[in-house]
């Protein structure tokens, strides 16, 4: 066994099933209560379209659809912002720290299980909503007959366009799960509720700012305005992604200086 | 009523240079100095320590002198504001793989995931190249740990017992143990005394930190004491026995020419160079050691040190 590497593909793998092994129980539970969910809104769903459209089965797709792509993002943002969930508690972080694999391999580890790992779940629960969902109706006899059937490969084809691949939507997704990722290696606690509340106080800030120097604005769009549009285009996605490298360079530097004490604040002890 | 009497033979003759030449020292603590503030007062500092492989020690020290923080320093979970900590030349807050997987830590809270202790053992021993499962196995027979019990489900003694049966089990070049005994019953102390001298061998290093001296008295080979940011001893603890005596006498009874005495029940302590008399010989009680460097640091570490500290504030 070779112990020496900084990243080693192997013991990437390692890490990754025994984080999945020893908290299989809490993912379970998550996944199920997304289950849940998602089966009550496909069921009052197929409750309320059934009979009031002459093609329920799209309708039923539409609607489903948009509310899973909506629980979907969510849920990503609320699993990246769990992203060292493990180092919540002091013993905790004893155990997650002193596992023998790298920084950089328990860093991907945990991001790959709190994104693909999430997404193949959320899909999983999809799908077992809506075989559920199918078997709840057939025991309700013929009543909600123009409902049923299985709509799961239109969800997700709905889901795929309403999430949209365009670039630009796709790098407004991506910095804002960024902030998340951020805020997760920041904060061990409530993370989430901490991120959303910088989110929120940042982004009313920067709208107070832009009020009060309405004039600076102006005359910044005005300058904009003679340039040519892909040098707007290229300057406005060169920010983004600047601030998403910014911010996942952040988390991992964050990660890599972690110690036993939690942070009171920003820095390290 | 019990009364421990130790009395130590001093060997005016023994040489002890033989002790530390020769031997490969594993982890080097420097000039260490670690605050939990940026401003705020340090809990170690200017502090220096070698640990050599092959030695259980027992370290001793008061409530927040800072031995669980040198245990995490050593661990690499903390960082030093000064100085360096390193093992076998690397620094230990790097926290590289190969210095992880030969290192385990058994803090004072532990936390134990939802599993059976054979389950994690599966999964834990993939990232510990000397994984010993047999060693498990004797671990669990000796604890009589339920191996189908999840690890929550146990009590606090249960969980601490399987910790340290995996903490054992991965073979460990550098073991850290905090308070170990803690929470376990008197046979459990027992139990973990056998464990910990079966898993002990020539390449390893064995740190114990606690409160309850009379747990590691027959288990250490060398003791050291720390307080108030620095070290005050780091010694064999046969040279504690070649060099002091301790005795109980009676009340009213006088202590001219001990170096240290406190009252004890039926009687007082008193701790005096040791004479050589042969029927002096008792079991190390390390309390009585203990309060004694405290009270007069400066002084034991003279007499028990090979090169005495020389700090002129103690």
């Amino acid at each position: 066994m070779k112990t020496n590497s900084n990243f080693s593909i192997p013991r990437l793998a390692r890490f990754i099933r025994f984080d999945f092994m020893s908290n299989l129980r809490s993912y379970i539970f998550r996944i199920s209560l997304i289950a849940i969910i998602m089966l009550l809104c496909m069921i009052l769903g197929s409750i309320f379209i059934s009979g009031n459209s002459f093609n329920s089965g799209e309708q039923y797709i539409s609607t489903i659809s948009s509310i899973a792509s909506t629980a979907f993002v969510i849920t990503i943002m609320v699993s990246l912002s769990l992203i060292f969930e493990p180092m919540k508690t002091v013993g905790g972080r004893i155990n997650h720290l002193m596992l023998p694999a790298s920084k950089a391999e328990k860093f991907v580890g945990r991001l790959l299980i709190s994104t693909i790992g999430i997404a193949v779940a959320f899909i999983m629960a999809l799908l077992v909503a809506e075989c559920v969902r199918n078997v709840t109706l057939l025991s309700f006899g013929s009543k909600y007959s123009d409902v049923l059937g299985f709509y799961f490969p239109g969800i997700m084809a709905n889901m795929a366009d309403s999430l949209n691949p365009a670039f630009a939507v796709v790098s407004i997704h991506i910095f804002n799960l960024s902030a998340f990722l951020l805020g997760g290696a920041l904060w061990y606690n409530y993370s989430f509720v901490k991120t959303l509340c910088v989110q929120t106080i940042l982004g009313l800030f920067f709208f107070i700012v832009a009020g009060l120097l309405s004039f600076v604005v102006a005359a910044l769009l005005d300058k904009l305005a003679t340039f040519d549009l892909e040098f707007i285009n290229a300057l406005y996605y060169g920010i983004i992604w600047a601030a998403i490298a910014a911010m996942w360079i952040g988390a991992y530097q964050l990660y890599r200086h972690a110690s036993i004490i939690n942070r009171r604040f920003i820095f390290k002890q | 009523m019990q009364c421990t009497i130790v009395v130590i033979h001093h060997n005016s003759n023994a040489d002890y240079s033989e002790t530390t030449s020769n031997i490969t020292v594993m982890i080097k603590v420097n000039n260490l100095k670690f605050s939990y503030t940026r401003s705020g007062f340090p809990v170690l500092d200017n502090f220096s320590i070698d640990f050599e492989p092959g030695k259980i020690y027992g370290l001793l020290g008061k409530n927040g002198s800072g031995k669980s923080t040198l245990l995490y320093l050593l661990a690499g979970l903390l960082r030093p504001k000064n100085g360096s900590v390193t093992h076998n030349g690397e620094p230990t807050f790097r926290r590289s793989p190969a210095i992880l997987s030969e290192t385990y830590i058994v803090p004072e809270v532990i936390e134990t995931p939802n599993r059976t202790i054979l389950e994690h053992a599966k999964e834990l021993g993939s990232f510990y190249p000397r994984f010993d499962k047999d060693f498990l196995d004797f671990c669990i027979k000796e604890f009589e740990i339920e191996p189908d019990k999840s690890m929550t489900q146990m009590s606090m003694g249960q969980r601490k017992k399987a910790y340290v049966s995996l903490a054992l089990a991965t073979r460990p070049r550098l073991l850290l143990m905090d308070e170990p005994s803690n929470g376990m019953d008197i046979p459990s102390k027992s139990q973990f005394r056998k464990v910990i001298a079966a898993g002990a061998d020539d390449d390893s290093t064995i740190i114990i930190s606690t409160h309850q001296a009379h747990d590691i008295e027959n288990l250490i080979d060398q003791i050291v004491i720390i307080d108030n940011t620095r070290l005050l001893i780091n010694v064999p603890l046969q040279r504690v026995t070649d060099r002091l005596s301790l005795r109980l006498q009676a009340l009213g009874q006088s202590v001219e020419g001990a170096i240290f005495s406190q009252p004890v029940l039926g009687g007082i302590a008193a701790i005096y160079p040791a004479t050589g008399a042969p029927d002096d010989t008792f079991p190390i009680d390390l309390e009585t050691l203990f309060n004694a460097v405290l009270s007069s640091p400066q002084q034991f570490s003279q007499i028990l040190n090979e090169n005495p500290c020389n700090d002129e504030n103690k």
